[in-house]
């Protein structure tokens, strides 16, 4: 790694970041459907709305962050 | 000395009804305190630092604030000031004496710098009690990583409203999607994003749990690593079936797991402070 390029590592560090994140707004709403299942007796509401939430919720957001970061490494952007 | 690996890991109460890492998180902010403002005071007139300690003290600050903040917080597409080297009594003097540095020196970033300093010595230093016989790292245990990630989410959604206003941080959740059609338009409007801002909503707890739960189970795990590992030395002696191998073998893994956890310390404390850095320059600067 070079000396100078600070802004390939930043951009290294932010993926690290934004991947932890990303992953956790997918699993996030399922495991939460499925504890207000339990916890209110939902079943099976919490579950299919926490994983249509988490799926495409979180997907759609992974692929807005990907054209966001993507838009960003492009030249003159 | 007790067989189970978890009762040198696990709080209990120390002196009366105070447990051992309400002391420690107490001595770990005076230890953090004492020293660093005393040499906050001497560095603040711009003296060349002088001493072991000292130039360990400036190294360890101005990697945090020259690799860590200026770079993740930054301000926006101006890397103008990324490059610029100034001297650490700047940042210091602004916070020791609560006067501005010269205007035109003074990064974006430096706003958070004593807050990032100030949470990575002190994780530091509850880390490294783990590495003392007899103490033990408050920061395993999930209540204190849990109040560490809720001071970083403050100031991350405080320092977003105070930059760009209450409604630029309210529309910082709401993505702006772009379409070609109409069909196509409705669609990601009426469905897409609201998802998409219940997502960004829920993720701004979860960058914060996650937070929280990566020091705590680094922390956590390695000390039970290396209690059940260590206890393996002791265990012929209580149980019979360890042979004298058995326990040289223990102790030797035992020092080199602890070799590994003084490296822990110091790589959790900055992962922590780097990634709270990251959000907080994520949260400032939306959609750019």
């Amino acid at each position: 790694m070079s000396r100078d390029p600070g802004k390939d590592r930043r951009v290294d560090y932010r993926g690290l970041a934004l991947a932890g994140t990303a992953v956790g707004e997918i699993v996030a709403p399922i495991l939460i459907g499925v504890w207000l299942d339990g916890r209110y007796g939902w079943a099976p509401w919490g579950l299919a709305v926490g994983a249509t939430l988490g799926f495409v919720g979180g997907i759609a957001h992974l692929i807005v962050i990907a054209w966001r970061e993507n838009k960003k490494g492009e030249p003159g952007a | 000395m007790a067989m189970d690996p978890l009762e040198h890991v696990l709080d209990h109460a120390w002196v009366g009804s105070v447990t051992k890492h309400q002391i420690l998180l107490v001595a770990a902010a005076v230890a953090v305190a004492v020293p660093f403002i005393l040499l906050a005071r001497r560095v603040k007139d711009g003296t060349p630092p002088r001493g072991a300690l000292w130039n360990f003290l400036e190294m360890l600050l101005l990697f945090i604030r020259d690799e860590v903040a200026r770079p993740n917080i930054g301000a926006g597409h101006d890397h103008a000031h990324d490059d610029a080297q100034h001297d650490i009594s700047d940042t210091l003097a602004a916070e020791v004496h609560g006067r501005a540095p010269h205007a035109a020196t003074r990064h974006p970033a430096d706003r958070y710098v004593p807050f990032l300093w100030t949470l990575f010595l002190f994780i530091l230093t509850c880390n490294l009690f783990g590495m003392v016989p007899f103490l033990g790292s408050p920061t395993a245990e999930l209540s204190v990583t849990l109040v560490l990630a809720a001071l970083v989410f403050l100031v991350i959604h405080f320092g977003s409203i105070a930059k760009n206003g209450f409604g630029g941080w309210v529309k910082s959740f709401i993505p702006h999607l772009e379409a070609d059609n109409l069909p196509m338009k409705i669609f990601l409007t009426v469905l897409i994003v609201p998802l998409i801002a219940l997502i960004e909503v829920l993720g701004a707890f979860i960058r914060a749990a996650v937070l929280a739960v990566r020091l705590f189970a680094n922390i956590f795990a390695g000390h039970v690593a290396l209690g059940v590992i260590l206890l393996f030395a002791v265990a012929d002696v209580h149980h019979g079936g360890f042979s004298p191998g058995g326990t040289v073998a223990a102790v030797l893994m035992g020092t080199a797991l602890s070799v590994l956890e003084l490296f822990v310390a110091f790589l959790q404390a900055f992962v922590f402070v780097l990634l709270s850095s990251i959000f907080i320059g994520l949260q400032l600067n939306p959609e750019h």
